[in-house]
C-alpha cells in the first residue's frame, strides 16, 4: 500500500529546482546572443576602417611609398583621431601599421575580440 | 491502509502553489527578459547589414565615377549625386535595378525620405536601404595638377567643378538604444585617378 504514496513535497521543489536552473541557462543563452551580435557590428566597422584607409592610399599615395613614409600613411597623422575607434556603439579600437612585404594595417579592439589584419595597397603596389 | 491514501494535507497543497507560483511569475518574466534581448540582437545585425550593403551598394559607383556632389535638389546640400559611365561590353544596372545602356552616362542621385535612403536615376526611384537617418557626401579630395593625386581637401561648400580622386561620404543611422551613429568613409575615384596617372606614365613598363 505504501507504494501509491505519490511524490512528497521536497521531491517536488527539487524538480522544480532543476527545471528553474535550466531555464537560466537558457536565458544566459539569448543574452550571449546580443553580445555576439554587437561583437558582429565591431567586425562590420573594423572592416569599414581598412576599407577607408585603404581608400584614403588610393586617394594620397605615390608611387614607391614605402609604409613608413607613404604619403598616403602620413596624410592621417592622426590615427588615434579617426572618428571610429572611438565610435560609442561599439568598444574602442586601436590601429598600428607595420611593413611586412606590404603594408599591414592592423585593427585591435578591446576586449576578447580579436585583431584584424588587413593589406593596404595603393593603385601602384605597395602604398 | 487508510493513511496510506491520505494524499497532501490541504496546507502542503497551498505550500505548493504558492511555490508553482513564484516559480512560473519568475519564468514568466526571464520569458519576456529573452524576447527584448532577441529583438535587441535582431535590431543590431539589421544596422549592421544595413551599414555594410549601403557601402557595397555605392563603392563600385563612386570608384567608376567621372563626378561626385551633393544632391543638386537638395537646398542643404545633403544628399549624394554620382555620374558615372557605363561600361560598354558590362553596363550592368543602374540604382533602382534597370538595366544601363552600353557606354551610356548614368546619373544616380541619393536622397533621405523619411527614414530610407532612396535613389532616382533616369526617371525612377527606388528604395536602397531602410532606416539611415542621412547620407551625406562631406568632403571631395581634388587633383588640381593633373597628377593623379587628391592635392586639395574641399569641405562643404563644395565645390562644382574640378577633377576629383576622392570623396568622403558619411551614413548616419538610428541605434538600438536611441541617438544615432555616424559613420564617415573615404572612397577614391579610381577612374579618375588611374586616368590621371595613366598621362602622367606611373604605369609605362
Amino acid at each position: 500500500m505504501n507504494k501509491q504514496s505519490g511524490i512528497t513535497l521536497i521531491e517536488a521543489l527539487i524538480a522544480m529546482l532543476i527545471l528553474s536552473i535550466g531555464v537560466l541557462a537558457l536565458i544566459s543563452l539569448v543574452t550571449s546572443a546580443v553580445v555576439a551580435s554587437h561583437r558582429a557590428d565591431q567586425h562590420a566597422l573594423m572592416r569599414v576602417i581598412a576599407t577607408d584607409i585603404q581608400e584614403r592610399a588610393w586617394i594620397h599615395s605615390n608611387p614607391g611609398d614605402s609604409c613608413n613614409n607613404s604619403v598616403a600613411i602620413a596624410n592621417l597623422n592622426s590615427w588615434s583621431s579617426h572618428p571610429l575607434i572611438n565610435e560609442p556603439s561599439t568598444p574602442p579600437m586601436s590601429l598600428s601599421v607595420r611593413n611586412d612585404g606590404g603594408c599591414i594595417l592592423t585593427i585591435t579592439p578591446q576586449g576578447n575580440t580579436a585583431a584584424m589584419e588587413f593589406q593596404v595597397t595603393g593603385p601602384g603596389g605597395a602604398s | 491502509m487508510k493513511q496510506s491514501a491520505s494524499g497532501f494535507t490541504l496546507i502542503e497543497l497551498m505550500i505548493a502553489m504558492l511555490i508553482g507560483l513564484v516559480v512560473s511569475a519568475g519564468a514568466i518574466q526571464m520569458f519576456q527578459h529573452a524576447m527584448t534581448q532577441t529583438n535587441r540582437a535582431n535590431e543590431i545585425q539589421r544596422t549592421q547589414q544595413t551599414l555594410l550593403a549601403t557601402i557595397e551598394h555605392v563603392i563600385p559607383r563612386i570608384r567608376t565615377a567621372s563626378v561626385v556632389s551633393p544632391d543638386p535638389d537638395d537646398a542643404n546640400g545633403n544628399g549624394l549625386q554620382i555620374t558615372r559611365t557605363a561600361s560598354s561590353t558590362n553596363p550592368g544596372n543602374n540604382c533602382t535595378g534597370a538595366p544601363n545602356t552600353a557606354g551610356a552616362v548614368v546619373v544616380e542621385r541619393y536622397f533621405i525620405s523619411g527614414q530610407d535612403l532612396n535613389c532616382e536615376s533616369n526617371g525612377q526611384t527606388a528604395v536602397v536601404a531602410f532606416d539611415i537617418v542621412s547620407f551625406n557626401l562631406n568632403r571631395l579630395y581634388e587633383d588640381t595638377n593633373g597628377d593623379g593625386r587628391g592635392d586639395t581637401t574641399h569641405t562643404k561648400p563644395l565645390p562644382n567643378s574640378g577633377v576629383m580622386v576622392g570623396a568622403e561620404i558619411t551614413i548616419e543611422q538610428p541605434l538600438v538604444d536611441g541617438g544615432s551613429r555616424i559613420i564617415p568613409m573615404h572612397i577614391a575615384l579610381r577612374n579618375n585617378a588611374l586616368a590621371n596617372r595613366n598621362k602622367r606614365g606611373d604605369f609605362s613598363p
